[in-house]
């Protein structure tokens, strides 16, 4: 398919969807190697999944304890992060400090994808997010 | 109607959305079939 003639909007899509098939097939992988079980087993918990609530007629993601509506924030046609094993625990621990109220700082080295990541996961669950450089 | 049929009907935050509910049905739809088919998770895989 990708390999035909496409126009540049829908190869687009079609990227951020491998880039996220790509990452889909990788967890159920592992899923299978780790012997999980149940949807209970933490692998599968500390993942970012998205369900459909018939009864609020909305989507919705769960992560671990944290549940997020989704955001309806317009975010356009844009590409995606692939996402690591060490996405996906940041993925777990902002989602659970939004759970609690509280916020998050992601500390490392500059040019190491904390910004990047971030607005990543806002894309994910189509929140607003905002940059603010405060040194300026 | 498959996957890259409907992939090309809705807007991609649509489809990004749709597709990442569908992987989370089809995954727990997998644990659930587990005891009765040892295989579902594989066929999740391919799914």
């Amino acid at each position: 398919m990708v390999q035909g003639d496409l126009d540049r909007p829908l190869r687009q899509k079609i990227m951020c969807l491998i880039t996220i098939d790509a990452h889909s097939r990788d967890i159920i992988d592992k899923l299978i190697q780790e012997k999980c079980t149940s949807s209970d087993d933490f692998q599968w918990q500390a993942q970012l999944k998205a369900y459909f609530d018939t009864k609020a007629s909305d989507f919705y993601f769960r992560i671990a304890d944290a549940m997020l509506w989704y955001g309806y924030e317009y975010l356009g046609n844009g590409p995606r992060l692939v996402v690591t094993p060490l996405t996906d625990r940041i993925y777990v621990t902002a989602t659970q400090a939004l759970h609690l109220k509280m916020g998050c700082a992601p500390a490392g080295p500059a040019g190491t994808g904390k910004t990047e990541t971030t607005k990543d996961l806002a894309n994910a669950v189509a929140k607003a997010c905002y940059v603010f450089n405060c040194s300026d | 109607m498959s996957k890259a049929d409907w992939l090309k009907l809705d807007p991609s935050q649509v489809s990004l959305l749709i597709n990442m509910s569908n992987w989370s049905r089809n995954v727990e739809g997998a644990f659930n079939s587990l005891k009765s088919d040892p295989k579902a998770m594989e066929k999740a895989l391919t799914a």
